[in-house]
């Protein structure tokens, strides 16, 4: 017991020089190669190494995942921020696909027409209590070479014409006013009758009255322009016939139509300016007088409605 | 106490050398931390031999194990750094930072070259000459001066730990 106690730091020393010496023998020596104590060395090495690697390696995982988590926090409020960035650039692209989109369809109806026109933009709307626009009001004016009469037109329908012009703004007289008034055909059948709106507040409606009784008329015609009257050139889309009042006697029928153009959604416009409405033949003395509250054609001195277009009779 | 110590900082040590590894690119400059832990046990009087040598065994191991060398590599040479600082019986405490910068690069320099001839005497395959002679020049070189640079930290971090635990019972064991 005195000799190990004597030598005690010089066996713990050999020892340990040894131990490591025999680990790093046995384990870097060819499999084919090992002898027993190789494999006793390695056999009793294997568990502690385990461990201790595992523990180790444990560790070492959650001091990176902490490492890691950092950055990925960091990662993620850039993800946020890049992720509204771009869902606010998606929005905007939207609208710019919605109005490209507008905008072709009117470049279509303005290569449509003939003779000269020119796109407005809708700058204000004016509403009613129950959110029906009764006024419309574009960007082109005197400046623009615009005047009062002028056809509104949209890449659905007949919008309806310039009410008044000043400097640079307009204001359009809706197809639904109720001191408007159009000449209008019914596609299918070719009958004719005066377009006037109702000027309701609730809802967007026209009426085309004085058709004859024994007109074919049904719910779902389309409902154009005629062209007759120096106002709106033939073959634009107005609206709809949306309901028939067939009275049991009586000479005419009257049709309610819905306007094709969606008032509420208007953003741009194309007006008519030049040479794109059909010629007509008009006798003064067939020129109805003026009604009240009705705009007064300055080039003519004639009602705004399509003068002396009083639907024929078949 | 201090021998837990010892064994925590040196734990502590090698996670932050692998945490540090992971953020930046300085794997080529990475110090050896432990060395000078391994030369202050060994040339620590309060420490017994055995203990120290225990000690020096436990940081070789580490060593091995977070640097995927194959085990007994660093454990053999730890070892064997212990006893030639406790056989040489210098008192780094009393030399003085450059003493200990310089004094650790040379350790650090020996152990680098131990190293490399164990894994050509062990391995059937060095890592390395593939890498050029120069390459594998330059790691062990810059290895070594980063283990000087880093040396006078870690002593220091060590006498904290031997004035926080001056005084105790393990302290008082015969040394050689």
């Amino acid at each position: 017991m005195s000799f190990f106690r004597r030598f005690r730091d010089a066996i713990i020393s050999a020892a340990l020089l040894a131990v490591p010496f025999f680990f790093l023998n046995a384990n870097l020596k060819d499999p084919g190669r090992m002898t027993v104590l190789d494999r006793m060395i390695l056999t009793a090495s294997a568990p502690i190494q385990y461990v201790a690697t595992q523990f180790a390696h444990g560790v070492s995982t959650v001091i990176e995942d902490y490492v890691y988590l950092v950055e990925v926090k960091a990662d993620n409020e850039k993800f946020r921020a890049n992720n509204a960035y771009l869902r606010a650039e998606n929005s905007q692209l939207l609208q710019y696909r919605a109005e490209n989109k507008r905008l072709r369809a009117l470049l279509g109806v303005r290569d449509s027409l003939q003779g000269e026109s020119i796109t407005a933009q809708v700058i204000s709307k004016e509403f009613s209590p129950f959110f029906r626009v009764i006024r419309v009001a574009l960007d082109r004016g005197d400046r623009d070479r615009i005047h009062q009469g002028m056809p509104v037109v949209s890449s659905e329908g007949l919008v309806g014409q310039i009410r008044r012009t000043w400097s640079q703004y307009s204001d359009v007289l809706l197809t639904v006013d109720r001191t408007s008034a159009i000449d209008v055909v019914i596609q299918r059948t070719g009958a004719r009758g005066m377009l006037r709106g109702t000027g309701e507040t609730n809802r967007y409606l026209c009426r085309i009255e004085d058709l004859g009784l024994s007109e074919d008329v049904k719910v779902g015609d389309l409902i154009h322009t005629s062209g007759h009257g120096q106002r709106f050139p033939a073959g634009l889309l107005v609206g709809r016939v949306a309901k028939l009042n067939k009275p049991l006697a009586g000479l005419f029928q009257e049709a309610e139509v819905k306007p094709a153009a969606n008032f509420s959604a208007l953003e741009e416009v194309v007006i008519l300016t030049a040479g794109s409405r059909s010629e007509t033949i008009l006798n003064s003395a067939e020129t109805p007088p003026a009604q009240d509250n009705e705009p007064i054609d300055p080039d003519l001195g004639t009602p705004v409605e399509e003068s002396g277009s009083a639907p024929q009779e078949p | 106490m201090r021998t837990a110590a010892y064994v925590l900082i040196a734990f502590v040590l090698m996670i932050a050398e692998s945490t540090v590894s992971t953020l930046f690119p300085i794997a080529r400059v990475m110090p050896n931390l432990l060395l000078p832990m391994v030369l202050w046990v060994g040339v620590s009087p309060e420490l017994s031999m055995g203990r120290a040598a225990i000690l020096a065994f436990l940081f070789g191991y580490l060593l091995d194990a977070f640097s995927g060398n194959p085990m007994g590599l660093q454990t053999f040479l730890a070892v064997s750094a212990f006893l030639l600082a406790r056989l040489g019986g210098l008192r780094l405490a009393l030399r003085g930072r450059p003493f200990q910068m310089s004094f650790t690069a040379a350790v650090a320099m020996t152990f680098g070259l131990a190293l490399l001839a164990l894994k050509a005497i062990f391995e059937k395959r060095v890592a390395g000459p593939e890498l050029g002679i120069g390459y594998v020049a330059g790691d062990w070189f810059l290895t070594a001066l980063s283990t000087g640079f880093c040396a006078p930290i870690v002593y220091g971090m060590l006498r904290v730990v031997d004035a926080a635990t001056g005084g105790r019972s393990d302290e008082t064991r015969a040394t050689t």
